[in-house]
């Protein structure tokens, strides 16, 4: 049997008096690789910071494994004035790595994100998906014993995707448990082995055999200022990701051609479409 | 510790906040010891006092700043929730020692530069040391006072600017107030024990060690239960 990192039994939590998550139990394990998928307010992120001991439970008890290092890649990073650099820099050496090992892990990561021209660059003036790789690499610097990742992919580009997606797969190969919250579904097959719906508060398991038969298409339109697109379109939309005129649709692949009528019929110009990788 | 110190002066630092404030103080100073001859102790008392609600100041602007998810994600590197607090509130008592070192060195230099007439009487070391050690107590309490208004322990913030107006003013104005409605000495010591350190130098010519020691404890003590209690009481609501 795996030995056991964390365990959370029968753990609850309020805010004020608004239940956010009742009676969850969970193990994780170093082979641990979990998605939670839920809808935005169902407590994905929550759970996450429970995990990471980050927020109090209400109820319930966790326990740890001793010495365990966690780290953490929060959804929205934050426009601060310290530089890529600087702040990974920081990072590594508030965790006890050494300067040396800092400065080869850090060169090696901006270089793989392509971000080797923005390292003396304020992090408040970056891009969202620069910002996040950011959040990414401060993550990655050292190898930790359990990774949090909340919404990992938002607002990153398809090469920082696949980057990310071959990374986070040798890390689960040297050991390292996974614990992702993410509504793509896309995702949940090629990063976890075990998946989670958050639903009525509480953690309902999804059969992951039936995920990973679903292909998934790319779309990228072309837009126009003003274009939107409408609330039934989207319910069949994996995900959506608007960057000035650019815009990327992730689509089950059964449902490709209704939507790319669609979005044809609302003058969106197609660009480019691909089957995703699995 | 130290790389948690640097990472919270870089912080600090790049966000520009503690420009005002050293302004403010640099130009207080100017102003104060514009006119002479003054008497040493009215008037390190009286910089003191004035470095209490600068300190407030920076110690609140100073909470103010700190972002959650960076806090988060220092809070998993360091493992250590006490530690991080502590080197958080060790970079204000820094900034604190560092305003108290210019409110002592600017009235010397310009001491030296009027060939020593700008107080009453010659200054002694003891002036000094004893000058230093009150601007750091009233840093102390300043800072602790404005930190202990985070953003995580009172979260109106409208609610947490007035309270921190009406705490520093009532911590310096509460003897007068005491004089004219004496039931508020019942609660007065609640609130920060700048008046009460003040009071003790009155109308001296000189510090008088024996007559600071009981207000100066109490400021101690209070500054010490302001920043414990702020401490442990971030630790309890986390994000």
């Amino acid at each position: 049997m795996d030995s056991v990192l964390i365990s959370l039994n029968s753990i609850s939590k309020y805010f004020g008096k608004k239940l956010i998550l009742k009676d969850i139990n969970l193990t994780i394990t170093k082979k641990s690789t979990i998605a939670l998928l839920g809808h935005n307010g169902s407590g994905k992120s929550t759970l996450l910071k429970i995990i990471g001991g980050l927020s109090k439970v209400s109820s319930g008890s966790i326990n740890y494994a001793p010495k365990l290092k966690i780290a953490y890649i929060p959804e929205n990073f934050p426009k601060i004035d310290l530089t890529a650099g600087e702040f990974i820099k920081s990072m590594g050496l508030i965790g006890g790595l050494p300067l040396e090992k800092v400065s080869t892990g850090m060169q090696d990561l901006f270089q793989a994100f392509q971000m080797e021209d923005m390292i003396d660059v304020p992090i408040k003036h970056l891009s969202k998906g620069t910002i996040q790789k950011v959040a990414v690499i401060q993550a990655l610097l050292d190898t930790p014993d359990i990774l949090l990742l909340d919404e990992p992919l938002s607002g990153q580009d398809i090469q920082s995707q696949k980057l990310f997606i071959r990374m986070i797969q040798e890390l689960h190969q040297q050991g390292v448990a996974t614990i992702m919250s993410c509504h793509e579904r896309f995702l949940v097959s090629q990063l976890a082995h075990e998946a989670y719906e958050i639903s009525d508060h509480q953690l309902m398991p999804i059969d992951l055999s039936g995920l990973k038969e679903i292909k998934y298409d790319v779309m990228i339109f072309e837009t126009q200022a003003g274009q939107t697109i409408d609330s039934r379109l989207q319910a069949l939309i994996e995900q959506t990701e608007w960057d000035h005129h650019r815009l990327k649709l992730i689509v089950k692949r059964d449902q490709s051609d209704v939507v790319l009528k669609e979005m044809l019929k609302h003058q969106f110009k197609l660009r480019i479409m691909e089957g995703l990788d699995q | 510790m130290k790389n948690l110190l640097i990472y919270h002066f870089k912080t600090y630092l790049k966000s520009y906040k503690l420009l005002l404030p050293f302004l403010v103080y640099l130009i207080y100073l100017f102003a104060a010891y514009g006119i002479m001859p003054f008497a040493i102790v009215s008037s390190f008392s009286e910089s003191a006092g004035v470095l209490f609600f600068i300190m407030t100041f920076v110690g609140f602007s100073y909470a103010e700043l700190e972002n959650p998810v960076t806090e988060q994600l220092v809070l998993l590197r360091v493992n250590n929730d006490t530690l991080y607090y502590l080197s958080r509130l060790t970079v204000l008592l820094i900034i604190g020692v560092v305003m108290s070192i210019l409110g002592i060195l600017y009235p010397l230099i310009d001491n030296l530069v009027n060939q020593g007439h700008l107080f009453t009487r010659s200054l002694q070391f003891q002036d000094v040391i004893i000058g230093f050690a009150l601007h750091c107590l009233m840093a102390f309490l300043g800072a602790m006072t404005g930190s202990f208004c985070h953003p995580r322990i009172i979260k109106n913030r409208k609610m947490a600017v007035l309270f921190l107006f009406f705490v520093a003013v009532m911590g310096i104005s509460k003897g007068a107030l005491a004089d004219h409605f004496s039931q508020t000495r019942f609660i007065a010591w609640v609130f920060p024990p700048v008046f009460d350190i003040l009071a003790s130098l009155t109308g001296m010519d000189f510090f008088s060690i024996p007559v600071m020691l009981l207000p100066v404890a109490f400021g101690l003590a209070y500054g010490l239960v302001l920043m414990i209690g702020q401490i442990e009481l971030l630790k309890r609501s986390k994000f």
